[in-house]
């Protein structure tokens, strides 16, 4: 099964999207289509077994569209095996045809699968040669540029054939003019009209194509056939076609302006590096860079690739990835991220991931998922945008007819006009644009701030969570916790208490487990065997034989060990501390305390989600004491712990039985059910691992406040979405009612159509400020 | 490591790519932290760090990818 994401043109409204969408997935093989009208791609999950990418690219066309090919010019170093580089080229996924050019030069032909250089370069490479990309023509601005092009052409053409049609010029003038503009800017909706009825759907196209050729139809006929007593639509029917395509235009417009975040993101990746080869430093184009490569990165520049810190420090402004430009100190053995910013400081380093996993990459992907899936909100709007067009027609039907046969009977004229209103002024665009836009707006300006929704109904659902359940280790707290005490019973030494500890410790991953061996000596000599970690419990093995306990209470009483001993030492579960029992041989040895620091901004954030209203939980495997004392200090009323892993996900159960929606906010590695079990899932603090495939909603910043954020941006999107809905909706009724009692004059008609659509857009528009604000506030 | 911001407005702008293409330039730059195209109202805004990199060498940096334009 392969997923890409395919660009294509030709898509002039949002129903063409859902014509594309059913098309394709009737095709055998295909198991997911979502079109997104807006960006003009669709992504798409077929069996690559069953059909091939001609296969698809084939039926995109059959349904009227066209899936570009893309172009770029290699040239091969001297003495290259060019036939091996061919052979090579052309095995790659998405390449349709390499030509050899003159003077070495190998013209590459793909579709746009996200086909980049590094594909190209990493293929000839692996023949044996090198080469350089010398242009590459691609890429998603491209093709918008064009079709703006294409649609200025068709206004200026309809605006230069309607101006003459203002002055009152001779019948047949204008019934040439009028003819000019039917066939000329009018195609451009009669293509589209065709369209539409080949894949048995009805958009806008037909609507328009309808109304502007009953005006001709009407007017060509008055013009040559009546003498006196006449008025001709010629100048209605050129306003129509003018007004709407400079809509249209104006919606490319603003549709370009949706996508900004995501090609602000790909502004980001440096087009060049300081490389080492051969023990030489070269300045190379970013697409030479190979995993394994030294490169040296001066304070000011952007980083090209993510990598690890050989030598250096520097401080990094990473807000790119986690919305926070408050530069981090990195030193050796640091990992960096691709496209981020070196504020200060020299370093070298190491590049490890390049291409479609690195980390701005994934961003990318995750932002673009977000905006074509296909939240639920969008199903309904498209449901109903498609009985809406047909609706229209039958309106339009009726009028002609009410008007015809009972209020202005015989007036022909009359009839035609009205239903020609009711055709032209509703607007289903709005209906389709209405969800989409928002979205893409939306998770778009989410990934500026640091917030990054992987799929639209994370994006829809988020803000609807009345009820939060946190996990504590390092979701509330900061996740470093430290060594606090070492108390062992009177006979026993703190160093051998620590030593044991730490020993067995020494295997576990766990945070409780690296702040023991932090401080204790942990003798890598000494054997471990039959090691485990339980969950919720803590860890046991023997070390040299003896068998040693390390953990909570609830451990050392499934192994019979006596706790009688414990009530001479202190209780540190009082002070807020995780409590290891360490045990050796059955005996206790002494326990060793263990704090986690509260996150600075929980209590704030808890605050706040307190006051909207929510209600917050926190479940930990800790011991009722410590989560007790953290959860007051974070202002939580309702705390479970002890808890196992399976009991979250029954928690959250609970809950949603009780009819709430959970939202459930965890690291994203140690929750994964509990995370999937919940309505909202959000991973807090994953950095540069942005793959967590559990979470809804990642957090990289790893601050709290970005909770709140989420929430807000997604409750902003949503109050969007509605309003463009209610809009749409209401518009619609008003003005087709309107148009039918032939209060309407065709002109008005198609100025409220176009300004329609565009209000809707603008008013998605409005959620960048959401990003832009958050920049005055530094 | 004090960020300094200028604003200027800009005449040439008159297609759509026209913004992509100066933030694509200026965002390369070295000590150029972000930048931004109003298109409708020509204005351009870039965040910068004043030890790397000058005001003066950024507009000239702006007037050579206006002309390229």
């Amino acid at each position: 099964m392969k997923t890409i994401t395919l660009t294509i043109l030709g898509m002039d409204c949002a129903a063409c999207a859902s014509t594309l969408e059913r098309t394709l997935r009737r095709q055998k093989g295909v198991e997911r289509a979502a079109v997104n009208y807006t960006a003009g791609t669709m992504e798409l999950t077929y069996d690559d077994g069953q059909r091939t990418l001609e296969d698809v690219v084939l039926a995109v066309k059959k349904a009227g569209f066209r899936v570009p090919v893309e172009e770029a010019d290699l040239v091969l170093s001297p003495g290259a095996d060019v036939e091996a580089a061919m052979e090579a080229l052309r095995k790659v996924y998405g390449v349709c045809d390499v030509e050899v050019r003159p003077e070495g030069k190998l013209l590459v032909s793909f579709r746009p699968v996200g086909v980049d250089s590094r594909t190209l370069l990493e293929a000839v490479r692996a023949a044996g040669a090198d080469a350089e990309v010398t242009d590459f023509r691609a890429g998603e601005e491209y093709y918008q540029l064009d079709t703006r092009m294409r649609l200025l052409r068709m206004l200026a053409a309809a605006f230069g054939l309607t101006a003459p049609l203002m002055l009152e010029l001779h019948p047949k003038a204008q019934f040439l003019l009028g003819t000019a503009l039917q066939f000329g800017p009018g195609r451009y909706f009669h293509a589209g009209a065709w369209r539409n009825l080949r894949n048995r759907t009805f958009g806008m196209d037909l609507l328009v194509s309808l109304s502007s050729s009953i005006i001709w139809l009407y007017s060509s006929f008055v013009a040559l056939t009546r003498k006196k007593n006449f008025t001709l639509y010629f100048t209605s029917q050129g306003v129509l076609l003018s007004l709407i395509l400079f809509g249209k235009y104006m919606e490319q417009v603003a549709a370009g302006e949706a996508g900004a975040a995501i090609r602000k993101l790909l502004r980001l990746q440096p087009a060049s590096a300081m490389v080492r080869r051969d023990g030489v430093w070269k300045e190379l184009a970013a697409e030479q860079i190979r995993t394994g490569d030294e490169i040296l990165l001066r304070p000011g520049e952007r980083i090209p690739a993510d990598g690890v810190i050989l030598t250096g420090g520097c401080a990094v402004d990473e807000s790119m990835l986690t919305g926070e430009s408050m530069p981090m100190d990195k030193t050796a053995g640091d990992q960096l991220v691709g496209g981020s910013l070196n504020r200060s400081g020299s370093v070298t380093y190491r590049a490890t991931t390049l291409g479609k996993d690195s980390v701005l990459q994934q961003i990318v992907a995750m932002v673009r998922q977000a905006q074509t899936e296909k939240a639920p909100v969008q199903r309904f709007a498209d449901a109903v945008a498609q009985w809406f067009v047909p609706g229209v027609m039958a309106a339009a039907a009726g009028t002609f007819a009410l008007w015809f046969f009972r209020l202005k009977k015989g007036d022909l004229e009359r009839a035609l006009l009205n239903a020609c209103d009711v055709l032209t002024v509703a607007c289903p665009c709005a209906l389709g644009l209405a969800t989409p836009t928002a979205l893409m707006v939306g998770s778009g300006t989410g990934a500026e701030r640091g917030v990054l929704f992987k799929n639209g109904g994370a994006l829809e659902t988020a803000w609807k969570a009345d009820t939060i359940v946190f996990d504590k280790t390092g979701t509330l707290t900061l996740g470093q916790p430290r060594l606090t005490d070492v108390c062992p019973l009177p006979g026993v030494t703190e160093d051998e208490l620590l030593s044991v500890a730490a020993a067995i410790e020494t295997r576990s991953d766990h945070p409780i487990a690296k702040a023991v061996t932090a401080c204790g000596e942990g003798d890598s000599d000494l054997e471990i065997t039959d090691f485990a970690y339980i969950p919720g419990r803590g860890v046991q093995g023997k070390i040299a034989g003896e068998a040693v306990l390390c953990g909570n209470r609830g451990l050392l009483k499934e192994h019979g060990v006596s706790l009688t001993e414990l009530e001479r030492l202190p209780d540190l579960r009082k002070e807020a501390k995780t409590e290891l029992c360490v045990a050796k041989n059955g005996k206790l040895l002494g326990v060793l305390g263990v704090a986690d620091v509260l996150r600075p901004d929980a209590a704030e954030t808890v605050a706040a989600l307190k006051a909207q209203g929510r209600e917050l939980w926190m479940l930990t495997g800790d011991h009722a004491e410590t989560a007790g004392a953290i959860a007051a200090q974070a202002g939580i009323d309702h705390v479970r712990a002890g808890v196992l892993p399976e009991d979250k996900v029954r928690t959250i159960r609970d809950l949603q039985a009780r009819d709430k929606t959970v939202c459930m906010v965890g690291d994203g590695i140690n929750d994964t059910p509990a995370l999937a079990a919940a309505d909202v899932s959000v991973a807090m603090g994953t950095g540069s691992d942005v793959a967590i495939e559990s979470a809804g909603i990642l957090l990289p910043a790893g601050k709290l406040t970005k909770l709140t954020e989420a929430f807000s941006i997604s409750g902003k999107t949503m109050r969007v979405v509605r309003q463009n809905l209610r809009w749409a909706l209401g518009y619609n009724a008003v003005s087709i009612t309107a148009a039918a009692a032939g209060l309407l004059h065709p002109s008005l008609c198609a100025m409220a159509m176009s300004l329609s659509s565009i209000g809707v857009l603008m008013n998605s528009l409005r959620l960048q400020k959401l990003g832009k604000k958050k920049e005055r506030d530094r | 490591m004090q960020d300094a911001v200028f604003k200027t407005y800009v005449r040439g702008i008159w297609c759509v790519q026209c913004p992509e293409l100066i933030l694509s330039g200026l965002l390369q730059r070295r000590g150029v932290i972000d930048a931004d195209v109003a298109y409708y109202q020509s204005l351009v805004t870039v965040r910068y760090d004043p030890e790397i990199v000058t005001e003066e060498t950024l507009r000239e940096a702006l007037t050579d990818l206006l002309s390229a334009l």
